[in-house]
């Protein structure tokens, strides 16, 4: 291996980590919650034993730990204190995760009620496919309702570890890292 | 380009798409990061300046086989083997291409 060879592949690394370490820094996480109306609301996770009410108002900063399945206790409020509607007014509303192009609808509602306020219960489970334990996910809880129209934004991780879909991911980095390194040899190069 | 274009881009694209998925699993970056897709664009870019730059090897045209010195002796005759010799006649047919009709 020559000197020429080592300096070479020290120097592309050190560029590698340096735009890696760009990179986190500038992916730092952003801080909001409530970003649209007055409305108000929380969601009740039973399973959990701390940490298990999140609410509208909670810090975007502030990651929410969510389990695999759950049945949760909600409630909300397009307003404390608004009296019901005289007459049933149409609604619409659902829960999205943001995603980097879009947002991907979880969950979605929609009819006519005199009501300003609801409360139940809600079931989920997440796909065995979604790997837990990963990064935060952004989201967004909107409901429009006559003149009020609300938005909260919330973020939450999975709960769990991410499993081998990570230790797969890492390998394909390291491989295809290979790749590229590999595209920088000359043609015809013996090595 | 001293390197290899085509590899560089393909490599680089899975390189950046790669590290962004391992980035969000092992929880460094969010979903909604924009990283996810700027990553691959780096990877390109990465994959065709290495492509361009091609730090590694020494390339064919950057060692070229020496002119013997005008007093070297002739190339040695390699010894005869066991081979069978074709006829002389039929080397010849096959190899007379010069007739005219």
């Amino acid at each position: 291996m020559t000197t020429r060879f080592r300096r070479n592949t020290a120097l592309s690394l050190t560029l590698l980590m340096l735009g890696m370490m760009l990179a986190l820094l500038l992916a730092a996480p952003a801080n909001a919650e409530k970003v649209k109306g007055d409305c108000t609301g929380f969601a009740e996770f039973p399973a959990k034993s701390t940490d298990s009410r999140l609410v509208a108002e909670r810090s975007r900063s502030d990651v929410f730990l969510v389990p695999r399945e759950e049945t949760v206790g909600y409630f909300g409020t397009l307003k404390e204190g608004a009296s019901d509607f005289d007459n049933p007014v149409e609604f619409k509303g659902g829960v999205s995760v943001m995603t980097p192009f879009n947002s991907w609808q979880v969950v979605g509602w929609g009819g006519e009620s005199e009501k300003v306020s609801a409360e139940g219960t809600y079931t989920y489970s997440v796909p065995s496919w979604v790997p837990a334990g990963a990064g935060e996910l952004e989201v967004t809880a909107w409901h429009q309702q006559g003149e009020y129209d609300c938005e909260v934004v919330v973020t939450v991780q999975l709960d769990g570890d991410p499993g081998p879909a990570a230790l797969v991911a890492a390998a394909g980095t390291v491989v295809m890292g290979a790749g590229v390194l590999a595209a920088g040899s000359k043609k015809g190069a013996k090595g | 380009m001293k390197g290899h274009p085509i590899l560089g881009v393909t490599t680089g694209f899975l390189f950046g798409l790669f590290l962004g998925i391992t980035l969000f699993l092992f929880g460094v970056i969010p979903l909604s990061s924009d990283w996810l897709w700027i990553l691959p664009l780096l990877g390109i870019l990465l994959g065709l300046i290495m492509a361009a730059w091609a730090p590694f090897g020494k390339g064919a045209e950057s060692s070229p086989v020496p002119a013997p010195p005008a007093n070297a002796p002739p190339a040695t005759i390699p010894p005869a083997t066991d081979a069978p010799v074709p006829p002389a006649d039929s080397a010849a047919a096959d190899g007379d291409n010069t007739t005219t009709d």
